[in-house]
């Protein structure tokens, strides 16, 4: 029998599903790496975060890479642990006597939002001061302690580059010490428990890690690192103008896409901030850490836990439903003024084609227009007669150019806050309501 | 026998209590300085933002306050609006979720960015996910000066 240092064997496949864990590893490590790096040139203040990345992605050699791949090791590492999560509940591998496994991991991936969450608020742009708006409003609205959940969150009574520095502990001191110690308590316990067998006893081969899966495990990580280097490159992250705290706040305050779900619950039900925002959270995630627990039978085959597997398929269901509604609303900039009265009519002899509108305004997505059958029926048709009958021309054109105002309650919106100017809306007068 | 017991305990009562002493060392001020924000005390005060004569008649008109934050200073917006010789103060922070309102002439609402929260111009709710009014602030009016309680 060779006694090697890899004497322990590991699935015996080519698939990147074993591997999910490591590349997830792999791709923290490199967040790691580059953050260390980053803050060679970043300055957790809000008068100098935001120039100073506009800084690193123009001015410092390989600067905006260096950035690139940052942002997109964050999401990356974090889109990993949670398909690798999946995959464990999944195969019901979270079970006894591996629930020490699970908890550490929860916590690793809690660790990874926390880095991600962070991450996006110390850019010091518009849309990082609405992020920490809402945080701090929730923060708020929590009974009893809300004022000093608050104030730990500000640094103080508002919110300053106080509190951008705490942010800023948080993401390169507190959380990176936190990863470390998590992930190695979980090699530890994943070293001592072996690697999960597949929960029926038949297609469970194994071969030793060296050289099979280590081979495997190498590519895959080249694989995926590739794709990093190509998402640093073709989709840089983005940089807003920089936050004014005195300023009337952003119209475009949507979070990063972990958090749109919460966002748009917030959006769409009156009231109850703190359930929502800080509950609600907090229990799918004690959900999360306690499955174990609760759920204690002995079998892992899927089909033979159908009831837990029903439960978390609504939560996925219901939170890639919400964020597919957050990604679809639109903010719209409320104070747009309609900038001229529409009682002047368009130049004599100016044909306009409004098919170009329409396509640009993606109006065919929701509404059926002059009977096209390709539009959506979302909203309601828009015809000459029904313009004819229910508007003047005044009143569509305020409409038209002012949606966040008028319809509100509808959520009719326009694609990436762009309102039709005026050549847009002569376009669009002269074609529903005639010259 | 009993001389050996007595060691281990003896031991051991050291050794928590040397830790404990360890421990408080580091971790008393780390606590400390980590919570300080929620520890300290805030005094209101009678604030200046302005004068009773530049208010036009119900005309919400935004102005700010200073707040002090660690080394730095922060102004706080609220709006004044001006009823004959009262003046009412509203603050700007939408009491949905905290976001900064802001005051639309055209329609003379209050309007959210953030979840699309609309108030009336004396801060009542209009529609949207708010549950309460802004709040509003203390004032008073001393030789034509408005101040504020904050």
């Amino acid at each position: 029998m060779a006694h090697t240092k890899y004497a322990f064997v590991v699935p015996d496949r080519w698939d990147p599903l074993p591997t999910l864990g490591l590349l997830a590893l792999v791709i923290a490590v490199g967040g790691l790496v580059t953050g260390i790096l980053l803050a060679f040139n970043y300055a957790p203040t809000f008068e100098a975060a935001q120039p100073s990345i506009v800084n690193i992605s123009s001015n410092v050699t390989l600067g905006g890479f260096l950035r690139g791949l940052h942002f997109w090791a964050g999401n990356f590492a974090l889109v990993l642990a949670a398909l690798h999560g999946i995959r464990v509940f999944w195969n019901g591998a979270y079970k006894a006597p591996r629930r020490a496994l699970w908890v550490v991991g929860c916590g690793i991936f809690l660790v990874l939002l926390g880095f991600a969450y962070t991450g996006y608020l110390l850019r010091g742009d518009e849309r990082a001061l609405a992020g920490i708006v809402v945080a701090d409003g929730v923060a708020s609205s929590t009974p009893v302690v809300g004022g000093a959940a608050s104030a730990l969150l500000l640094g103080g009574e508002v919110i300053s580059s106080v509190t951008l520095v705490r942010l800023y502990a948080i993401h390169t001191q507190m959380l990176p010490v936190a990863l470390v110690g998590l992930v190695l308590a979980f090699l530890w316990l994943w070293r001592r428990a072996g690697p999960a067998r597949a929960h029926t006893d038949a297609s469970d081969d194994t071969a030793p890690a060296w050289p099979r899966a280590i081979l495997r495990d190498t590519v895959w990580a080249g694989v995926v690192v590739t794709l990093l280097a190509v998402f640093a490159v073709a989709l840089p992250p983005e940089i807003g103008p920089k936050a004014d705290l005195g300023g009337p706040g952003s119209p475009d305050a949507q979070p990063e896409w972990f958090f749109l779900w919460v966002n748009q619950l917030l959006h769409r039900v009156d009231g109850m901030t703190f359930l929502i925002g800080g509950l609600l959270p907090g229990l799918l995630v004690g959900l999360m850490f306690g499955l174990p627990f609760i759920a204690r039978g002995k079998e892992r085959a899927p089909r033979r836990r159908i009831p837990e597997i029903a439960i978390a398929l609504l939560v996925l269901l219901g939170i890639g439903g919400l964020t597919a509604a957050a990604l679809n609303r639109e903010h719209v900039e409320h104070e747009t003024e309609a900038e001229q009265p529409a009682d002047t009519a368009p130049e004599a002899g100016a044909e306009f084609d409004i098919a170009p509108v329409l396509k640009k305004f993606r109006c065919a997505q929701c509404h059926t227009i002059d009977g096209d059958e390709d539009g959506g029926d979302t909203g309601p048709a828009l015809n000459r007669k029904v313009f004819g009958e229910l508007y003047t021309r005044k009143y569509f054109r305020l409409k038209v150019s002012n949606p966040g105002e008028f319809w509100e309650d509808t959520g009719m919106s326009y694609p990436r806050n762009r309102l039709p100017n005026d050549e847009e809306l002569d376009a669009l007068t002269e074609h529903f309501f005639g010259k | 026998m009993t001389e050996q017991v007595d060691r281990r305990t003896f031991a051991r009562k050291a050794v928590a209590a040397i830790g404990a002493a360890i421990s408080a060392v580091f971790g008393i001020p780390a606590a400390a300085t980590m919570l300080d924000p929620a520890l300290r005390s805030k005094r209101a005060r009678w604030t200046p933002v302005g004068t009773l004569s530049t208010l036009e008649e119900a005309q919400p008109q935004r102005v700010t306050y200073e707040v002090a934050v660690g080394w730095e200073k922060r102004e706080v917006p609220i709006y004044l609006i001006r009823t004959g010789q009262d003046v009412l103060a509203l603050s700007a922070k939408c009491t949905h979720a905290g976001c900064r309102v802001r005051y639309a002439d055209k329609t003379d609402q209050f309007k959210c960015p953030c979840h699309g929260g609309i108030f009336s111009s004396t801060g009542e709710v209009v529609v949207g996910p708010p549950s309460r009014p802004l709040d509003r602030l203390e004032t008073r009016v001393t030789k034509g000066r408005v101040e504020v309680r904050v």
